[in-house]
């Protein structure tokens, strides 16, 4: 898996990055400052592609004294702030984007590696904790603007030790919604979790049972939070 | 046409998969009481699927029968014997 600045007329004029993996270019290039993101994002193309020894879930995914919560999270939902928020306070990074959960094993594989924040969600991390580092400002991505922020040496150290799954939380940001944690069924869980899965599909039977298996490990809430994080890290930490 | 599914009771229901089409379903406890009459009837002689339409005991349900069999045969694939 590499990057390669584009060849011919592109090496000099509109300067452009190609991502390879196994020698193919399954993208179209992209322009030179967005290397960094577009390699972010074939990183997560790989493993959803091919790691499918495992249920793979578009959620973030942290671990605090042991009590691992998953966090997925449709668009807009404010999972990515959320769990960079969380990170900040001292839970421990497993992914922000991807959950691998090892259903021979009930566990949580780690892959951590900088948060990914886009739009607003830059300057809201910024004022959360001024001590965050967060690299370069890409504009005018497909995603908008994009920032990564760096992951704690804690989270990289520990990033060969799962966890076993305790909680699913599912975030909704609205600015306009009252703060509160409040329990949901598993069913209704599964299916939205099914949905947010890269892989569900593929591994057929395989996957009902990871998933079946998963909800019967873990209790499940939705987290309805106006966007202060402060508050939504509390109610999070409330449960661990 | 032999029908096989996995069933998983849940705190809201019954999560159905259905592994010839490789679908999911939650179903709610009316329409779940609905499919285990149809599973019931899965293991007749035949080998195939009939269900008692005028059988009142799965009738409860406030929604119709009839339209609760016809949304799980589409959705199942279950053929109706001729």
């Amino acid at each position: 898996m590499c990057l390669r600045q584009s060849k011919g007329i592109h090496r000099y004029f509109r300067k452009q990055v190609n991502f390879y993996a196994d020698q193919l270019a399954p993208f179209k290039p992209l322009p030179l400052d967005q290397a960094f993101p577009f390699f972010e994002w074939g990183l997560n193309w790989c493993v959803a592609q091919n790691c499918h020894q495992f249920l793979i879930i578009h959620a973030g995914v942290l671990e605090k004294n042991g009590v691992a919560i998953i966090m997925p999270g449709f668009p807009g939902a404010g999972k990515s702030t959320l769990t960079a928020a969380l990170m900040l306070r001292g839970w421990r990074l497993l992914s922000d984007e991807l959950t691998l959960y090892d259903w021979k094993t009930n566990s949580l594989v780690p892959i951590p590696r900088p948060v990914s924040l886009k739009n607003d969600s830059i300057d809201i991390i910024r004022q959360f904790d001024s001590n965050a580092q967060i690299g370069d400002v890409v504009k005018d991505t497909q995603k908008g603007t994009v920032a990564h922020l760096k992951v704690p040496g804690h989270s990289i150290q520990k990033a060969q030790q799962s966890v076993s799954p305790r909680f699913i939380v599912i975030p909704r940001y609205d600015r306009e919604a009252d703060n509160e944690v409040r329990k949901v069924p598993d069913g209704t869980t599964f299916m939205r979790m099914a949905e947010l899965s890269f892989n569900y599909g593929i591994l057929g039977v395989d996957g009902f049972n990871a998933m079946k298996h998963l909800m019967r490990e873990s209790s499940c809430y939705e987290l309805s939070y106006n966007g202060d994080l402060d508050i939504g890290v509390g109610m999070i930490d409330g449960l661990a | 046409m032999p029908v096989e599914f996995d069933l998983c009771e849940m705190e809201d229901g019954y999560l159905v998969y259905h592994p010839g089409t490789g679908n999911t379903h939650l179903l709610d406890n009316n329409a779940a009481n609905v499919l285990f009459l149809l599973l019931e009837h899965k293991s007749l002689p035949e080998g195939d699927l009939r269900w008692p339409i005028s059988d009142t005991s799965a009738s409860e349900s406030p929604q119709s029968l009839t339209d609760t069999l016809e949304s799980l045969k589409e959705i199942f694939l279950i053929e109706e014997r001729e």
